[in-house]
């Protein structure tokens, strides 16, 4: 029996044969780890690019999304846990999609990025990398909507294939990693400076749970680590909480609770901080810190302004605002 | 409250005392699955292989050989989750 040790994500599974790492979708088959979900996802779909959220990167464009099963963290209130919470040997739909036919699919249906999405990307890395080669070469940009619980040297090198990532933050407390999602905060902070460094276009998202996670001296220390090691212009979107999954005792996120934490980050140095995940535009839209000029408006997931010049400057002080525009 | 436990006999006391300890070993076993979770070399599932097998045949699933492992040292292999 030849067990082998996972290298992808902080866990460092050790799989004995025939068995699965936690993520359930990375199996140790005759003394190999074998990717089971590669070329086969489970969920596809074209989405605005809001939806995923990423606001400072090409806003109103269509993006294709892909995910398959499984996933290395186990949230409490995870939204696609019929997904993420089962194995290869566990979902009922697969399609067979390989990297190529990804690409133009997706060029053939107008879209300009490429999303891996709905579960964790990390554990369906090789497929994400195939994919994204062939997507950069054709033209397309990649999105990676992840909980960046990720080793350092894989995420550098996926980072290569990469335009933007969106990077779950679920709070800033290590005992509320382990608690909620199984997980540990480090590694996530570590993972969210790295795509910094490698050039990577970076948004940060904190799903804000009643009683759990929004202490607003919590989200305080959060905004400062982000303005400290992230930069003050990296955008962070605060989204409403629903009741999920094994989460459903709690009632979902008062909307005066997101707008106070979006005051306090703002107060801390932050410049683009978002509500997501409430009725109307309630501190949805892009203003500029400067002068406050309304740069791009927004409703849900359609963009009901934009006011950017070409380049990506205020029209009223022409202070460049950073993104991902053209 | 106090009153009516005077009246408590050995057999009452046996079994609560029964019902707190079962409710301390499920708490400490929620706790003890909690952090092995969290922990490096936190361990593996055990799956459906003939399914697995049966779908990567049919072509539902891949066999693909992933990148980022090595085979398991000693060391790992006593140190991760039984």
């Amino acid at each position: 029996m030849t067990a082998v040790t996972c290298e992808l994500c902080p866990r460092a599974c050790v799989i004995p044969e025939g068995a699965a790492g936690d993520c359930r979708v990375r199996v140790n088959l005759g003394g190999k780890l074998r990717a089971t979900t590669y070329g086969r996802p489970s969920a596809v779909h074209i989405d605005p690019m809001e939806k995923k959220p990423l606001y400072h990167f090409h806003p109103g464009s269509r993006i294709f999304s892909l995910g398959t099963a499984g996933c290395n963290l186990h949230c409490l209130n995870c939204q696609n846990w019929q997904l993420s919470q089962r194995g290869g040997d566990e979902v009922e739909q697969t399609y067979r999609a390989e990297p190529a036919e990804v690409v133009a699919a997706a060029k053939g249906e107008g879209c300009r990025s490429i999303a891996y999405t709905y579960s964790d990307p990390v554990v369906f890395y090789e497929y994400v990398e195939d994919t994204a080669t062939l997507a950069r070469a054709a033209g397309l940009t990649n999105v990676f909507v992840t909980a960046a619980y990720i080793n350092r040297e894989p995420l550098r090198r996926i980072c290569r294939v990469l335009d933007a990532a969106h990077g779950d933050l679920k709070g800033f407390d290590d005992g509320f990693y382990r608690r909620v999602s199984g997980a540990t905060l480090k590694p996530v902070l570590d993972a969210l400076v790295t795509f910094r460094e490698e050039g990577v276009w970076l948004e940060v998202i904190n799903l804000v749970i009643p009683t759990l996670n929004d202490d607003l001296a919590m989200i305080r220390r959060m905004a400062r680590w982000m303005v400290a090691e992230l930069g003050a212009d990296t955008p962070l979107h605060f989204s409403r909480f629903s009741p999920q999954y094994r989460m459903r005792n709690l009632p979902p996120t008062p909307v005066e609770t997101l707008v106070r934490a979006r005051a306090e980050a703002l107060d801390a140095g932050l410049r683009y901080v978002y509500i997501g995940n409430v009725r109307g535009d309630t501190g949805s839209s892009t203003v500029c810190p400067r002068d406050g000029t309304l740069l791009i408006g927004r409703s849900g997931f359609t963009i009901t302004a934009n006011h950017l010049t070409a380049d990506g400057r205020c029209p009223t002080c022409n202070d460049k605002i950073p993104g991902v525009w053209q | 409250m106090f009153a009516l436990m005077k009246h408590w006999r050995e057999r009452e006391v046996r079994f609560l005392a029964l019902i707190a300890l079962t409710a301390l070993l499920i708490a400490l076993h929620l706790g003890e699955g909690l952090s092995l979770a969290a922990r490096e070399g936190a361990g593996h599932r055990v799956i459906d292989l003939k399914t697995l097998e049966r779908r990567i045949d049919a072509g539902d699933l891949s066999d693909r050989e992933a990148i980022w492992y090595h085979q398991a040292t000693p060391r790992e292999v006593g140190g991760g989750r039984p």
